[in-house]
């Protein structure tokens, strides 16, 4: 065991293991709850108490078995031919056993994290709090912001669900420091778990996306973080998109904010899955105070269909003045494929405003 | 060993709760009262809910403090750093500043470093002092914009174990580069942990008075500040344990203490983008062993003609408190008198005979003395040590020693071969003024010498107006 100064960032590949290292070790269970009851649908008056907090909340957290070709959560084509033996190839494939997600409502759609479901999935089988399992079909999914929606399938005159209602905080009410529970249902579907932390900060990919100190380890995952009033705050993701492997939990990780997934919830309903929005320019790479210019309008693409040329400047984004080109692109990735967008350019003398319909990237 | 376990992080400074108004021993005040109201009823529920408000209040707090704080926060490639000053002065690690080396160059200090403000202002900052063995640096922005907001340094040594903290920082840099694969613009937006002091005046490595903390802190965090929830800095956070090796917080972080930062600051604000060096009382060999039945540290080494020696340290006295602080072991020893500069005057107490006494004692430069001289070789029968050459800008050449001197006593004690001049400047630290006496062709000729610190690559060539 050597002394290491960590001088420097590390490299993208270090942080990224870094980040989904933040989430691994079962066993951070710090209550145990008894979820044999029933979910009551009243409306029940807020809890008074921490475990009763949770109690009402566990009510909406599954258990996720997935289960997948072997091997297909393992997207890392070059070290994937490297590995010959069975139990590298272990190494780099998601943990077995039970993952989280959240119960949405009495239709049986359950959100979870993109990484729980990754692969090319066999089947899904959803334990509901009360104990009874059903099988399960992935709806739709959003890469970038690590959620994706599934559906709980019945037979005909199967009773009905009965899901509790949930809860989300305000979008404006989350502010770093609050206090979070991360709820999950792992590794034993009859037993929730709770870790807690607080919010780290409220601006992570790009504001879609929460930062915590809760414990999130492969389990809980997928699973929402709710605040002291019982209102979700986000739901835990951001273990690595394509890296499969664990690592241990460092007090870095992140969830999508309710906002983010309100937004989503409809075009995932519809069984879209989301992809960023493509505007089509390339940056000029010269540094500007305000604005961002342009080299180079991708043929075809919503940017040329918009009539933008190289040498415009782009000022503004509907309505919000561009910094740089960092900034453009966090605009457009925040839009959906389809979405109308307003762009104020300048070109030589003249400023103007054209309209633009984004586009989807693969 | 725990030395080597540990690492350092680009990590933030916490701030330690002051117990007073609306600290948390109020708090805990009101729930102790309230849980004896309700002990009749014997009812868990009720303690619940009072854990429940308490956490109300606890929550209001952070948030409070953390929006704050985040407005001194800077974030330096490599980690983390916060504004201590409104004219622009920052603090943070050393290890933070020389990331941006050149990992094969290392003897070099870096003169200037860019930093980005909460938001993404992107500044300039000259580094005006480095404290590489107390992993300190300070740093002064060129341009500072008008509305800086300072964080103020609290007290560490009212710091209480179990007293909750803020950890502030940019761990494994997320706020300020692109990790998420598709959203290419940071945040610049600092994130906060939360945890509590676990233990005190630890000693690990360059950090010999630590803060231990539970609050995450990893790589990233570096340099930023540990906060009482107050608001308050009551350390800088920069290092982890590592004991599995992977480099990731498990618990376990440390922080420097506010109050050797306090003593720190103003020798780093007149460094002149220099070193700060730390102090030792030099020529003093106190017991490694544990003590049992002894109340005291046993000295069992004085190193003859040494700062010790003449202060009249002897071998048995028993070293009791140094700066006040009791030293029961050589780690609490050594690890209080690092955490002072070079210069700082400490009172020592210590026992000799059963009598106690305490004398001040002006630290010196840790680091062993230099001269800067090639001697000549050793011929029997001669009375000195022959200078056979003396190396560019050494502390010999700058004091006028010239080559086919001879040195035949420094400070009183004569020198008859190579090893007796090892052994008098073994005796002796860097930036001591030495009386040397010299034969120069045949004349006695004495000369006063500074004595330097031994360069870490030796300099090369000989002296040119040799």
């Amino acid at each position: 065991m050597s002394t290491r100064i960590i001088r420097r960032s590390p490299s993208t590949l270090p942080v990224l293991r870094a980040i989904v290292a933040l989430l691994f070790m079962v066993g951070a269970t710090s209550y145990l709850l008894d979820a044999s009851e029933p979910p009551k649908t009243t409306n029940k008056p807020t809890p008074t108490t921490v475990s009763a907090l949770l109690e009402a909340a566990h009510h909406s957290v599954v258990s996720i078995a997935v289960e997948r070709e072997k091997g297909s959560d393992v997207e890392l084509p070059l070290l994937e031919s490297r590995l010959r033996d069975e139990e590298s190839k272990a190494f780099f494939s998601r943990p077995d056993g039970y993952v989280t997600g959240l119960l949405l409502d009495s239709d049986g759609y359950v959100l979870t994290s993109n990484y729980n479901v990754y692969g090319k999935l066999v089947s899904i089988r959803v334990t509901l709090a009360n104990g009874k399992s059903f099988g399960a079909k992935l709806v739709a999914r959003s890469v970038r912001d690590d959620i994706a929606l599934l559906k709980i399938e019945r037979d005909e005159g199967e009773a009905a669900l009965n899901a509790p209602t949930i809860r989300w905080a305000a979008v404006n009410s989350v502010r770093a420091g609050q206090i979070v529970f991360a709820l999950g249902r792992s590794p034993d579907p009859s037993r929730p778990t709770v870790t807690k932390g607080i919010v780290s900060t409220v601006k992570r990919n790009g504001g879609r996306a929460v930062q915590t100190d809760a414990e999130l380890n492969y389990g809980n995952v997928g699973g929402p973080l709710i605040n002291l009033n019982g209102a979700i705050v986000a739901l835990s993701c951001f273990v690595g998109h394509n890296q499969p492997q664990w690592g241990v939990n460092s007090g870095v990780g992140f969830g999508t904010t309710a906002a983010t997934i309100e937004r989503l919830l409809p075009r995932l309903k519809e069984g879209n899955d989301i992809k960023p929005a493509l505007l089509g320019v390339l940056w000029d790479r010269k540094e500007r105070d305000t604005g961002t210019g342009i080299e180079r309008v991708v043929d075809d693409s919503p940017a040329a269909k918009a009539g933008l040329r190289a040498g415009d400047i782009l000022l503004a984004l509907d309505g919000e003045t561009l910094r740089n080109f960092d900034h453009l692109r966090r605009l457009v990735l925040n839009c959906f494929g389809g979405q109308k967008v307003r762009v104020k350019v300048q070109r030589g003398e003249k400023i103007l405003e054209v309209e633009a319909t984004l586009g989807e990237r693969s | 060993m725990i030395r080597n376990r540990s690492v350092m992080l680009l990590v933030v400074v916490a701030v330690v709760l002051r117990a007073t108004q609306h600290g948390l021993l109020g708090e805990e005040r009101e729930r102790s009262t309230a849980v004896e109201a309700q002990t009749s009823a014997a009812d868990s529920s009720d303690v619940e809910q009072v854990e429940l408000q308490r956490l109300r209040r606890l929550q209001k707090l952070l948030t409070q403090t953390i929006e704050g704080a985040k407005e001194s926060f800077v974030f330096i490639p490599g980690g983390s750093g916060f504004i201590v000053d409104e004219s622009g002065y920052v603090l943070t690690n050393e290890h933070v500043v020389a990331g941006s080396l050149d990992p094969e160059n290392t003897t070099n200090l870096v003169k200037e470093v860019t930093l980005y403000l909460r938001g993404g202002t992107k500044l300039t900052a000259d580094v005006v002092g480095h404290n590489p063995d107390g992993d300190l640096a300070l740093l002064k922005i060129r341009k500072p914009p008008p509305n800086l907001r300072a964080l103020p340094l609290g007290d560490s040594a009212s710091t209480k174990v179990g007293q909750p903290v803020i950890a502030l920082g940019d761990p494994f840099l997320v706020g300020s580069r692109e990790i998420f694969l598709v959203d290419p613009d940071p945040s610049y937006e600092p994130a906060a942990s939360f945890g509590i002091v676990s233990a005190l005046h630890r000693y690990s490595e360059a950090y010999t008075d630590a803060i231990q903390v539970d609050a995450a802190v990893n790589p990233g965090n570096s340099g930023g500040p540990l906060l009482t929830l107050d608001g308050k800095v009551i350390g800088i956070n920069g290092k982890i344990e590592n004991p599995f090796g992977v480099g990731i917080n498990h618990g376990i972080g440390y922080a420097i203490p506010s109050n050797q930062v306090k003593r720190f600051l103003d020798p780093l604000k007149e460094a002149n983008g220099g070193i700060v060096r730390h102090g030792t009382i030099h020529g003093i060999v106190v017991s490694a062993r544990r003590q049992n039945h002894v109340r005291g540290l046993p000295v069992d080494k004085v190193i003859p003609g040494s700062a010790a020696d003449r202060l009249g340290f002897r071998v048995g006295d028993l070293i009791l408190s140094v700066a006040g602080r009791d030293v029961p072991t050589k780690n609490r020893y050594e690890g209080i008198v690092a955490a002072f500069p070079a210069g700082s005057e400490v009172a020592v107490r210590y026992s000799r005979e059963e009598k106690e006494r305490e004398i001040t004692v002006t630290l010196l430069e840790d680091g062993r003395a230099y001269l800067g001289i090639d001697p000549a070789p050793f011929k029997a029968g001669s009375d000195g040590v022959k200078i056979a050459r003396l190396l560019e800008g050494t502390p010999a050449q700058k004091a006028g020693l010239r080559a086919g001197d001879v040195i035949v006593n420094v400070d009183g004690f004569d020198i008859g071969t190579t090893k007796d001049l090892v052994e008098a400047l073994n005796a002796r630290r860097p930036g001591e003024r030495v009386p040397f006496t010299l034969a120069r062709e045949g004349q006695p000729v004495m000369i006063t010498v500074m004595l330097g610190r031994k360069p870490s690559s030796p300099p090369k060539g000989p002296a040119k107006n040799e």
